[in-house]
């Protein structure tokens, strides 16, 4: 070949300066690679191919087009995160343009010239240039993004620093290339030219040297980069796009029931057997950003879950070794039993209380929550559970309510009042209120429900409740991970609902609420399911209740994660808030943010702290008052009333703030109305 | 090994309740069934045993088709087969339950007969002991540990007051009444519930099954009445705040020095 010097046809030259046998060698080199790397990618399918799929092949297209939408959107790696997701998006959209860049200099040297056309010049080549070099400064300083932050891990420094010495090494071999050749057209390669100004001053015979060595040493790392794709921190580019391809949209909503096929096999998760495919890519594809650890309730009171670890635990047990080395290891053996004792603690498994936060903020889309939860579903099936939680559900299952109350006297808070409550069982209605546990039996919240029970009354609401004949809507029971019980619960409550005719269900308990809107309708029973909140703010608006007055009070809302984060309702309470007067002060951790109060997933039925530091309800009492002055700390839902007014007296700010619910709050802003109704 | 399990579904009455018009028992409208509260713990010691040293777990009954509801709860744990005597057997006659007893031991010859030491509902802690001196077995009453020794002995621990501990050794087959909190019995979960309908459940007519009952036998006392405490009434329950609760206590101060 001869040296190709400023040609009249702007372009440059591939493999330059190469024998037939170095080309021979490098086009080997590049099979190999290729190879190396389709084997670390087909290996998990060795461990995937027997696990349950749940996702009808239909969907495919729609679902690789919402996970490339969402991927090129940047969207979830954004939320919350603003340095990071620049960062990403850096190193994301540079990444893609170099492989893009390649695969387009591939397709032109050896597909297209071979054939005849070579279209790897004029116009074309300088847009590629400029691209190319934009888009590998974007790279570059996304890359110095990421190095900038602290808490990176040795796997983290390796992948970054791979991608970086790539991309400043292809700059470095541009700059030889311009300093050789001049081509004319620097304003195409505008890195490479400034890279190539110092290079200018060496001797051409330097230059030639450092070129060829340059060009192996780049061309090697990048090679051997691609081939360990499968094996390093970089396999999240297909295993995180396989995740976000499979994900279920209402995965935070309702749990899975058990297949058919599995109906007499031992419930949950005992052995990676028995995984959903889902939830084995999930292993494989978790980054390790930690954005889980970060708003895990649990975690930020010193229990001893961190979803992270629990996942990642989960991924070396499931591919035997430590993930690089697990290649060269016979680790598909499915029947692995997960190990409990210094593999994944069950201690961590209690901590968590099926809040939902984890799979809200995972960036690609891992369930970690409902991961928890089948592995729970095989600690209960194997009978190992504290006993407090333990005598819970026997009452549950007993006597329907977790107040070990008898059945009988559910509907006993209706004496309270001075009017009847209709029996939803004997006479129609137009909104059944399933009354739940806690309003039901608890002495605190029954003076919300009487006092929700006088708003209905007084706005004319036709409603009715079930009295004996409701039982736990079976929420918590089945995020404790008590299937069977869950589904005799739901049954039951079906069977009595399918007896009754009314047009919507009305519930103050965000629990029973996504119960009964999400996973029921698995079980035979759909229905039109809305939040106390909703309806008052309904009766407000049509005028029923006539005008409020003006409390002028400052308060704060907690959302519920029920009600908010993993159902959406985060408008209605605020809107009443707003309706009453009040001036609502938002915590830094409100909406889709918010934190858990510590009673969910069956957390208020166990007794066994884990070391908790403190209850995630003081933690959030504390982040109420640095807002300053407020009246209330109000909420929507009737385990927050427990949780809250109890975290406001341990931790000593009774003289601070004072527990309302949103009920209570309306009570006083529409007195008048309702001293006619008593 | 061979473990038999006598168990007993226990009354429990309603905060309101009404008496039989004979004034004998509680209105049975009024009660609800449910395991009596040392039984899990029998079952629980028995499937430990078995599960050790393999053998099979046999629960015992004597009552009617209520009565079934301990048995249920005992298979759903994991006992291997159940048995019901179909007799109503008063609740205050341990000795007729007993020679019911009696008569499965004889058929079935079990190496070893955990008992609960005593039902929640009648309180007088004499089945086990009875159904021991009626088969001859060795028996040892309250007993908060059992370990098992070669050749035949269990060697067992009994907590008595003051912090003593008495450990005693006992030959099989026996009879043992065990205490509470000898052990955290297993949950038996919704699924396994569910299963033991599956599992066998034998009803015995004691007429006509041969096993030496004792009909028309009871234990010797008579029960004339039962009824209700006056003055069960007499605590009151302060709600409210702390400053209603204390409001409330001060009126009640103030009026017993008035």
């Amino acid at each position: 070949m001869t040296p190709v010097s400023a040609a009249a046809v702007s372009t440059r030259p591939v493999l330059w300066h190469f024998t037939p046998a170095l080309e021979a060698l490098w086009y080997v080199l590049v099979v190999c690679s290729v190879a190396v790397c389709a084997f670390g990618f087909a290996r998990p399918l060795l461990k995937y191919r027997h696990a349950t799929w749940s996702r009808p092949w239909p969907e495919m297209p729609r679902r690789v087009y919402a996970a490339a939408r969402s991927i090129g959107s940047q969207a979830t790696v954004r939320a919350r995160h603003p340095f990071i997701g620049a960062a990403h998006a850096g190193v994301f959209y540079g990444f893609l343009v170099l492989l893009a860049g390649t695969t387009i200099l591939l397709i032109a040297h050896d597909i297209a010239r071979p054939l005849g056309l070579d279209f790897f010049n004029g116009a074309f080549y300088l847009g590629y240039s400029l691209t190319l070099d934009l888009l590998g400064a974007v790279f570059i300083v996304g890359l110095l993004m990421f190095m900038s932050r602290d808490g990176l891990g040795t796997a983290d420094r390796v992948f970054l620093w791979t991608l970086l010495t790539l991309a400043v090494g292809g700059f470095v071999e541009e700059g030889l290339r311009i300093a050789m050749e001049e081509p004319g057209y620097n304003w195409a390669s505008p890195i490479g030219w400034l890279v190539s100004l110092p290079l200018a001053l060496l001797p051409i015979g330097t230059l030639a040297d450092l070129r060829h060595g340059v060009w192996w040493a780049h061309g090697l790392e990048a090679l051997v980069f691609v081939a360990l794709i499968p094996y390093t921190r970089a396999s999240h580019m297909v295993h995180s796009f396989a995740s976000m391809v499979l994900r279920d949209d209402r995965a935070e909503q309702r749990l899975q029931t058990i297949p058919p096929s599995r109906a007499d096999a031992e419930t949950g998760y005992g052995s990676f057997a028995d995984f959903e495919l889902k939830h084995l890519i999930d292993l494989d594809a978790c980054t390790e950003c930690g954005r889980c650890d970060d708003v895990c309730p649990a975690r930020a009171v010193e229990m001893p879950l961190s979803p992270r670890s629990l996942v990642t635990d989960l991924r070396d047990q499931a591919n035997g070794e430590q993930h690089p080395a697990a290649v060269f290891s016979r680790s598909t053996d499915r029947e692995t039993e997960i190990a409990w004792e210094g593999g994944v603690a069950q201690a961590a498994l209690w901590s968590c209380t099926q809040c939902n936060a984890c799979v809200e903020v995972c960036p690609v889309s891992i369930e970690q929550a409902p991961i928890i939860n089948q592995l729970r579903r095989r600690l209960v099936e194997e009978g190992e559970l504290e006993p407090s939680l333990q005598s819970t559900l026997e009452a549950i299952n007993k006597s329907g309510n977790s107040f070990s109350e008898n059945r009988r006297k559910r509907g006993r808070w209706t004496r309270d009042l001075p009017f009847e409550v209709v029996d939803a069982r004997a006479a129609s209605v137009d909104v059944l209120w399933f009354v739940g546990d806690h309003a039901s039996f608890d002495p605190r919240i029954r003076r919300v429900t009487c006092d929700l029970a006088r708003i209905y009354e007084a706005a004319g609401v036709d409603f009715g409740i079930l009295y004996e004949g409701e039982r736990n809507a079976g929420n918590d029971v089945r995020r404790v991970g008590e299937e069977g019980l869950f589904e005799s619960l739901a049954e039951a409550n079906i069977a009595v609902l399918e007896e009754c005719d009314f047009k919507r269900i009305v519930t103050s308990d965000p629990h029973s609420l996504n119960t009964l809107r999400n996973e029921y309708g698995d079980f035979g029973g759909s229905y039109e399911v809305i939040h106390h909140t909703s309806l008052l703010l309904e009766l407000i608006e049509e005028g029923r209740l006539g005008e409020p007055r003006r409390l002028g009070r400052t308060v704060t809302y907690h959302d519920p994660c029920f009600l908010g984060r993993i159902n959406g309702g985060f408008d209605a309470p605020r809107q009443l808030l707003a309706a009453a007067g009040c001036e609502l002060r938002e915590m830094p951790l409100n909406r889709e943010n918010s934190f858990c109060c510590g009673a969910g997933g069956g957390r208020i039925w166990m007794s066994e702290d884990y070391g908790m530091a403190e209850r995630p309800s003081e933690s959030r009492i504390r982040e109420a008052l640095e807002l300053g002055d407020l009246d209330h700390f109000v909420v929507s839902c009737p385990k927050d009333v427990t949780m809250y007014e109890d975290a406001i007296k341990t931790t000593g700010s009774t003289e601070q703030i004072s527990l309302r619910e949103v009920t209570e709050i309306l009570v006083e802003a529409f007195a008048p109305v309702l001293t006619e109704v008593g | 090994m061979r473990i038999m399990v006598p168990v007993k579904s226990v009354a429990v009455p309603d905060e309101e309740f009404e008496l039989t018009s004979d004034g004998l028992d509680i209105d049975p409208d009024f009660l609800d069934f449910t395991s009596n509260e040392w039984d899990p713990f029998a079952v629980e010691q028995a499937l430990q045993m078995v599960e050790a040293a393999g053998g099979e777990v046999i629960v015992v009954t004597v009552g009617g088709k209520e009565a079934e509801e301990a048995l249920m709860a005992a298979l759903a744990m994991g006992a291997d087969r159940a048995i019901r005597v179909d007799i109503a057997v008063a609740g205050f006659d341990p000795l007729a339950a007993a020679r019911h007893l009696a008569g499965v031991v004889a058929r079935e010859a079990p190496d070893l007969v955990l008992c609960g030491v005593q039902s929640s509902d009648a309180a007088h802690g004499a089945t086990g002991v009875a159904l021991a001196g009626l088969v001859d077995y060795p028996h040892i009453a309250v007993v908060k540990s059992i370990a098992s020794d070669p050749a035949g002995y269990l060697t067992v621990g009994r907590e008595l007051e003051g912090g003593v501990v008495q450990q005693m050794e006992i030959r099989l087959p026996a009879v043992l009444t065990v205490q509470s909190g000898i052990n955290d019995p297993r949950y038996a979960n919704l699924r396994a519930i569910k299963q033991a309908r599956g599992k066998p459940l034998e009803v015995v007519d004691p007429a006509s099954s041969g096993l030496e009952g004792a009909a028309g036998r009871g234990s010797g006392p008579r029960l004339r009445q039962i009824y209700e405490l006056k003055d069960r009434a007499s605590a009151e329950m302060i709600r409210g705040g702390p400053r209603e609760v204390a409001e409330r206590i001060n009126e009640i101060i103030a009026e017993a020095l008035r």
